[in-house]
């Protein structure tokens, strides 16, 4: 028996020394040198325990390389906002119609995989997922592609949308098992959001969940007729996280169309602006959460829906917690969608209270109208995609907020379709606040003196983040206060991820269209012997 | 071609305003290329709409073939799809999948030829080629009219009570104690259309709307600052730039200096808009709707 799994062990070595494949099962618990999906592991958490980097010697933390990505064609998405996974030693990332695979340790390319050009909106893009040797991605004019992740050559492509429609695709793919989930986008002409899992090998679709619900379904009720229902929006552009024991993947969903005008569509308008959870298997609802009854402000409820295991009243609890766009934190029982916490992170004056239920209630008098309606936020929210992240040491949930207001004009003359309406930005003011998950009590918060992006905490007690002055910024995480920064070539325009290799870690933030990893200066002999 | 470009620029410039925060208050470098786009946009101005509608609505809509598909659409087709295709007892034809899937009428072609009879659609038998490619061109810019917000008419603004809003202005307001109706805002209202005027009344910085439309913008108000050295030294100046590490300014002989925030023993900003800032917070919709239409007065 011992000789056998002696054997064994000598048989798979090699393979695991020399595999670059990503195993699904590498995905329930990845190791601290890597960064295998879009928030690095499925609680949608972005904290490493990796603490080689920590207050003590943040202040000598310096450059170890910088990549500047070249040949991506003009575009004003044509910055770095995905996050780049990492996987034996590669980093995998994109902008619209571009995906690189770039070397971890030194930011060499390794591959350039260039999509022709499409009319799908180039606004931005999240990301790839990578699953065995394949990458995938989804492409503006909405086709999923898989790629050879050695040398980035394209083994097919299936479209996910109909990009004539007014979709467009921006989202990074979650892998699942032998579940591929795909999202889609595009709220400009009253299209219906859904969410789809695809076959990892041939790219067809194995489940398909359509944000509105069927006729007869619950929710059904909450839209006045079948038009308005199946032209109810509900976009799903924002990467979900998983809960293996659960089975279940939690999926933030967008707003309701027509956008700014909700006289066609009375009703709550589920599962719009809603948190929900689905059997991965299968795609069937297992409970929703709406966060914005009857939206009629953009402020969709993308934002990453962090899980976590804590204690909420004294009881241990299964969480899901989420700073959304309209201005409030919500925490739920992620088993079963029950309420616990509803709280403001910015001053918004929307709202008429909290119901029963724990949701906001929309003042009619702050619906867009012809001469305008003030209002905070805007339509670019309290919050927006940047990644938030959740430090479970501290309790402590992160998030970049905005305290901006908007003028929301009503312009749908007739029958209202589209955006039927339009908000005007007045400020962009952006601050990290650090929110305690048990009471939403803001324990700090740090102006970045305009819009920030993406954060990470790490179990180095530190939280790194961008400000609006083409800083990188590393802050003690329990109090906010800055231990180092760098100045960039641009603003940071992504989330930062962590790893390590060789046994040293690695802080790599997108700015622009460069990558920049930051390190230790050097790491002692000894340090390296452990690994 | 160019209104595609120059509509990718503009959102360029949004985007990287957007992330870094006033446009006041960014460096020389990113003003450079600020100036340096208005005067493209300057250039552009006249095509502003259509730039917007091209980036976010797909590619420009030939707008003579779009009047003749119009004209030929509402005797033809609007008596049952409604004169702006929104569907009357016929779909709505505005976010028909046939239509968007439509190039010059090789879906709609057969469609009109033949009707669809099952549905109580008739047959149009008799147009042309040249007659279907027009109605469908003009059905693709109604879509691109919905699917493009910037493109969106906002007017009919002046909804309050000019007398309240001046009152206002005068009293609560603390506007009158920066501004004067025969001051430096004398005929503002002929300066700017309702909505840019309305919303340089609550917060008076260069907006990325106007930077997306090529429209001419006044250059803020410069930011007074002064510093104090720890030598006691102290410097007034123009604010260029400041956050959490570094403060900069152009010193009254004309030179940019910038210092360290850890080698200031205090750095006072007179932030222009403060009073605006906190109006935000204060205005009711009654209010804002009050001032604005006094300030309309101010012709």
């Amino acid at each position: 028996m011992k000789l056998c799994v002696l054997t064994l062990v000598l048989l798979l070595m090699p393979v695991a020394v020399c595999a670059q494949e990503l195993n699904a099962d590498a995905l329930l618990n990845p190791g601290n040198d890597s960064w295998p999906t879009y928030n690095g592991e499925y609680s949608g958490q972005r904290h490493s325990s990796l603490g080689q980097i920590n207050a003590s010697n943040v202040a000598s933390l310096s450059l170890a390389w910088m990549y500047r990505a070249s040949n991506y064609g003009a575009g004003f998405g044509s910055v770095i906002k995905s996050t780049p996974l990492m996987v034996n030693g590669i980093l995998y990332f994109t902008m619209p119609d571009n995906v690189w695979a770039v070397d971890a340790r030194s930011g060499r390319e390794i591959w350039h995989f260039k999509y022709p050009q499409n009319e799908g909106l180039h606004i931005g893009h999240r990301g790839v997922a990578m699953l065995g040797s394949t990458i995938y991605t989804e492409t503006p004019d909405c086709n999923l592609i898989a790629l050879n992740a050695k040398d980035g050559k394209e083994r097919w492509r299936k479209q996910i949308a109909d990009v004539k429609l007014e979709y467009f695709c921006t989202m990074s793919p979650l892998v699942v098992g032998n579940h591929l989930i795909v999202g889609v986008g595009g709220d400009s002409l009253d299209n219906p959001g859904y969410l789809e899992s695809r076959d990892p090998e041939t790219g067809e679709v194995q489940w398909h969940w359509n944000t509105e619900p069927n006729p007869g379904e619950p929710g059904s009720e909450s839209w006045p007729d079948a038009d308005s229902r199946s032209h109810g929006g509900g976009m799903t552009w924002m990467t979900g996280t998983y809960d293996p024991e659960l089975r279940l993947i939690y999926w933030g969903i967008g707003n309701p169309n027509p956008v700014h005008s909700g006289a066609g569509r009375k009703g709550d308008n589920l599962w719009t602006c809603s948190i929900v959870a689905l059997h991965v298997d299968t795609g069937k609802l297992a409970w929703g959460y709406q966060v914005s009854p009857h939206d009629t402000h953009d402020w969709d409820a993308t934002q990453t829906p962090i899980l976590f295991d804590a204690e909420f009243k004294g009881k241990p609890r299964k969480l899901v917690a989420q700073a959304n766009r309209n201005g409030f934190f919500f925490v739920l029982d992620r088993r079963n969608g029950e309420h616990l916490l509803t709280t403001p992170f910015i001053d918004s004056n929307w709202s008429l209270g909290i119901n029963a239920k724990g949701q906001p209630i929309p003042n009619p008098k702050k619906e867009p109208a012809r001469d305008g309606t003030l209002v905070s936020p805007s339509s670019s929210g309290a919050s927006n995609w940047f990644p938030p992240s959740f430090n479970p040491t501290a309790g402590l949930y992160y998030v970049v907020a905005s305290q901006s207001y908007s003028v929301y004009y009503l312009t749908a003359e007739g029958k209202a379709e589209g955006f039927a309406g339009r908000d005007d930005y007045l400020n962009f003011p952006g601050m990290i606040k650090a929110i305690d998950y048990k009471t939403g009590e803001i324990r700090w918060t740090h102006d970045l003196r305009g819009v920030g992006t993406g954060l990470l905490t790490t179990a180095g007690n530190l939280l790194f983040a961008g400000d609006a002055s083409q800083n990188i910024l590393a802050m003690d995480s329990a109090t906010g206060k800055t231990l180092w920064h760098t100045t960039v070539a641009a603003n940071q325009t992504n989330g930062a991820i962590t790893y390590e290799l060789d046994g040293r870690q690695y802080v790599v933030v997108g700015a622009g269209d460069s990558l920049f990893a930051f390190a230790l200066p050097s790491v002692p002999r000894a340090q390296v012997a452990v690994h | 071609m160019s209104n595609r470009y120059f509509g990718a620029v503009a959102v360029l410039l949004l985007f990287a305003s957007m992330s870094s925060g006033q446009a006041d208050q960014a460096p020389d470098a990113q003003k450079q290329k600020t100036a340096d786009a208005q005067k493209k946009d300057a250039q552009q101005k006249e095509n502003g709409d259509d730039a917007i509608a091209s980036l976010l609505g797909g590619p420009p809509i030939d707008k003579e073939a779009a009047e003749r598909g119009r004209k030929i659409f509402i005797p033809t087709c609007a008596f049952c799809h409604g004169n702006d295709a929104h569907g009357k007892s016929g779909p709505d034809l505005v976010r028909s999948p046939v239509v968007l899937h439509d190039n010059k009428g090789d879906v709609l072609g057969p469609v009109l030829k033949n009707g669809r009879p099952e549905r109580g659609m008739p047959a149009f038998a008799t147009l042309s080629p040249e007659q279907i490619a027009d109605i469908s061109v003009f059905l693709h810019s109604r879509a691109a009219d919905v699917s493009n917000r910037f493109a969106y008419k906002i007017g009919d603004l002046a909804t309050g009570d000019a007398q309240k809003g001046a009152a206002f202005f005068n009293g609560d307001g603390h506007c009158a104690s920066c501004h004067s109706a025969t001051g430096d805002l004398a005929h503002v209202a002929t300066k700017y259309q309702p909505v840019d005027l309305q919303r340089r009344m609550l917060y008076p910085a260069p907006n990325l709307i106007d930077e997306l439309l090529g429209r001419a913008v006044a250059p803020p108000a410069p930011t007074k600052v002064t510093v104090v050295l720890a030598t006691g030294e102290r410097i007034s100046g123009k604010l260029e730039h400041q956050d959490e590490f570094t403060v900069s300014l152009t010193d009254p002989a004309g030179w940019y200096r910038s210092f360290p925030r850890e080698s200031l023993t205090s750095v006072d900003v007179k932030n222009p808009r403060a009073a605006h800032e906190g109006l935000l917070r204060k205005y009711s919709d009654q209010q804002m709707h009050d001032v604005f239409t006094y300030l309309e007065t101010l012709k």
